[in-house]
């Protein structure tokens, strides 16, 4: 739990990712990416309509951002699904890192362990730094570490759900059993309190979409989840004070006037 | 028999049925706006090796560009 911020030894001064989707228009998408500090945005790849305008708008704003990549494998059902868009995110955004999703349950969109586990031992081999979308579960996230997925992004809710913490229990526990482990949050965060409450448990980072780009002011709401991630990583290199379950006076007891050592 | 000099080819071209005069993908590509990359059958297609596919009828192709993800 070092205290640079890296992804497979890229240092990044901010800890928080945000997703480029969602937003009310690409302006704002733009100033929200900008106001929030991050150094580091999620895309993705899609089939290509020549007649439909606006695709080269977007590459055109995020190249301008000169923003650090992270290509997902959003929808992907099949390993060789993730495979394939894996590659051709690779070549066209000439980057290794991938965030592997693949879904298995399209009702909340949870990550599939099993074709997880299998897509990343084969895109690890293929050279690729994988940066595995999945839950919260301890010895999924273990298996992901020893197969060589040095960064995990275990999620907090479903992806855009704005739940926050579901299972504090779960995500303190991969804190405390894979410390070496770069660990982002990633999805089902809906409020800057949220990514406040996973950064003091001592994750590295959070990343997020949804709640930033569906605020009624994104660019506000970049700035506020910023200040949060900053606040809980402070926290948590502060160490908190014990809890206990009775009161203890912070103000001094002795000289306490009105009070006489024996009755008059 | 003659041969054809331009055979009609049917693939799949994003999920959609095309007839194509040419079964040279490189004879396609230029109706996309770069940057792209491509997929044929379920497999990457390095840039590179674009003048090497020859498509067939049937061929699954896909070819996409950078789109907003989260």
């Amino acid at each position: 739990m070092n205290q640079d911020f890296n992804i497979y030894g890229a240092k990044l001064n901010s800890r928080l990712i945000l997703g480029s989707a969602l937003y009310p228009n690409p302006a704002l998408m733009q100033q929200a990416l900008q106001q929030s500090g991050c150094e580091a945005v999620t895309l993705s790849l899609r089939r290509q309509a020549p007649e439909q305008q606006g695709g080269e708008q977007f590459w055109q704003l995020i190249r301008d951002l000169n923003l650090k990549l992270l290509p997902n494998t959003a929808g992907c059902h099949s390993v060789q699904q993730a495979v394939t868009l894996a590659q051709m995110s690779r070549e066209m955004f000439q980057t290794n890192w991938i965030k592997l999703e693949l879904i298995g349950d399209d009702y909340n969109l949870q990550p599939d362990p099993v074709l997880l586990m299998q897509a990343a031992e084969q895109l690890l081999a293929d050279g690729f730094e994988v940066l595995p979308y999945c839950t919260d579960d301890l010895v999924l996230c273990k298996r992901l570490y020893e197969l060589g997925c040095k960064v995990l992004m275990p999620w907090a809710a479903p992806i855009g759900s704005g739940l926050g913490v579901l299972n504090p229990y779960a995500l303190r526990t991969l804190r405390e059993r894979l410390p070496d482990a770069t660990l982002i949050v990633d999805a089902g965060l809906g409020l800057p309190s949220h990514a406040c409450q996973v950064m003091e448990m001592g994750f590295d980072g959070v990343l997020l979409n949804s709640a930033v780009a569906l605020a009624k002011d994104p660019v506000l709401m970049a700035l506020a989840f910023s200040k949060a991630v900053q606040a809980g990583r402070s926290a948590f290199l502060a160490g908190a004070m014990p809890k206990q379950d009775f009161a203890s006076p912070s103000t001094p007891v002795l000289g306490m006037p009105f009070w006489l050592q024996e009755a008059p | 028999m003659a041969e054809q000099m331009n055979p009609e080819l049917s693939i799949w071209l994003n999920g959609k049925t095309e007839i194509l005069n040419s079964n040279q993908l490189t004879e396609l590509l230029p109706r996309f706006k770069a940057p792209f990359a491509v997929a044929l059958n379920g497999c990457f297609i390095a840039a590179s090796q674009y003048p090497n596919i020859v498509l067939k009828a049937g061929d699954q192709l896909d070819i996409v560009s950078p789109i907003a993800g989260g």
